[in-house]
């Protein structure tokens, strides 16, 4: 083969090569043509590459000698594609079955909630409001609430509720009957619970009265007692003297 | 798993039980002839807030205790046969809890006895007890919650 040729068929590899375009075949072939022609006969602009081929023949001298396995591929497509599905299904499950077991637990959580709430209130009493549209006895909402004058008087304010909220005495009026839903009467504990904030605040003013006057008649009784032992203290002294 | 699962389920359960308001007299309250009313904190809140309206001065100086207070529960008797099973069964419940009488006055035939269960600090109570008798009746109001003492003595004694 003339020299030029084989110069110009490497140039022709040698792009093809640059271009990824070449062959392991065509790789070899340059290698070898670059061990064939003398050095200087190369051109100055391939002795780099002539340098670069060579010392890759030097490097890996069993290169060519090296197969690889046939599975391999398929080994590396499996790590690849076929792991990561299976860990995420794992994930998936997982996160599956715990937002079932949550949402059962919260589920069940809510329920019993619910349940213990209804049987507190199952005893909410709903006054016969048909009865009441044609049974109206003239009497005022205002009077319908009780109102306590003496503090003491409070077990007869539970007393008059209680029995506003019995059904054998259905609330008379509509108004009142809507007030009297406000109260809550569980017969298990035996409570009427006061709903009423009116109601409730008539209370707490009873109570405070309550409580102030006692303290009002302790204050007396302690001036008395002081008072008392004063005198008894100036009695002692005047009859000393 | 499971383990957590049912410990989770009952320590929710037992929460949720505990939200509920506790009631102490509520044996007394399911007695015979016996009147009883509760009144929860929410409740308290709102007719503490409202309590003013009503203008009376003991009522306004005791709104700071009120809005502290958990529950009230009040349990009257005025039937002369179940008076007595009454406070017995009163006393019988209260007697779990170290109760101090803070005054005792009487008059008109009616004993007022006001009585308390101090915390550890022993500044506040946590429960305060009206008990009143005599003249065939008896009532007992009981405030649960924490009652400052210094609060309470300055709002009885503000007039």
């Amino acid at each position: 083969m003339n020299k030029n040729s084989e110069i110009n068929k490497l140039r022709f590899l040698l792009q093809r090569y640059y271009e990824a375009q070449t062959s392991p075949e065509e790789e070899s072939l340059i290698v070898s043509l670059f061990a064939e022609i003398e050095i200087q006969d190369i051109p100055n602009d391939l002795i780099f590459d002539r340098k670069l081929f060579l010392s890759m023949r030097e490097l890996h001298p069993l290169q060519t000698n090296l197969e690889t396995p046939d599975d391999l591929l398929v080994k590396i497509n499996r790590e690849i594609t076929e792991k990561p599905p299976i860990v995420s299904e794992v994930r998936k499950k997982k996160r599956k079955n715990f937002f079932i077991y949550t949402g059962s637990v919260a589920a069940a959580c809510v329920l019993f909630a619910i349940s213990v709430q209804i049987i507190n209130k199952s005893n909410i009493i709903a006054p016969p409001i048909i009865d009441n549209l044609t049974e109206s006895p003239s009497v005022s909402p205002e009077e319908s609430i009780p109102k306590i004058s003496d503090p003491l008087e409070t077990k007869s304010v539970i007393r008059k509720s209680k029995e506003n909220t019995s059904l054998s005495s259905p609330p008379p009026r509509i108004n009142q009957a809507a007030a009297e839903t406000e109260v809550v009467l569980n017969e298990e504990s035996g409570y009427i619970e006061i709903t009423d904030p009116e109601e409730a605040r008539d209370i707490l003013v009873e109570i405070s009265k309550l409580l102030a006057n006692n303290s009002i008649k302790t204050n007396e009784a302690t001036h008395i007692v002081e008072n008392t032992v004063n005198e008894y203290r100036e009695i002692t002294k005047s009859i000393l003297k | 798993m499971r383990m957590i699962k049912y410990i989770i389920c009952i320590l929710i359960s037992i929460v949720s039980i505990d939200c509920f308001p506790q009631r102490m007299l509520a044996e007394a309250a399911s007695m015979k002839g016996v009147n009883s009313i509760f009144i929860g904190k929410s409740m308290l809140k709102v007719a503490g807030a409202s309590i003013s309206i009503g203008g009376d001065q003991s009522a306004i100086n005791m709104s700071k205790i009120f809005n502290d207070i958990t529950s009230i529960e009040i349990i009257s008797c005025d039937d002369e046969s179940n008076l007595e099973k009454l406070e017995k069964k009163c006393r019988s419940i209260l007697s779990v809890h170290p109760f101090e009488v803070l005054t005792e006055t009487s008059g008109d035939g009616k004993n007022i006895q006001i009585s308390g269960v101090f915390d550890k600090t022993g500044q506040n109570l946590v429960i305060l007890l009206i008990a009143i008798t005599g003249n065939n009746e008896a009532s007992f109001i009981l405030l649960n919650g924490k009652i400052d003492i210094v609060t309470l003595n300055n709002a009885l004694y503000a007039n």
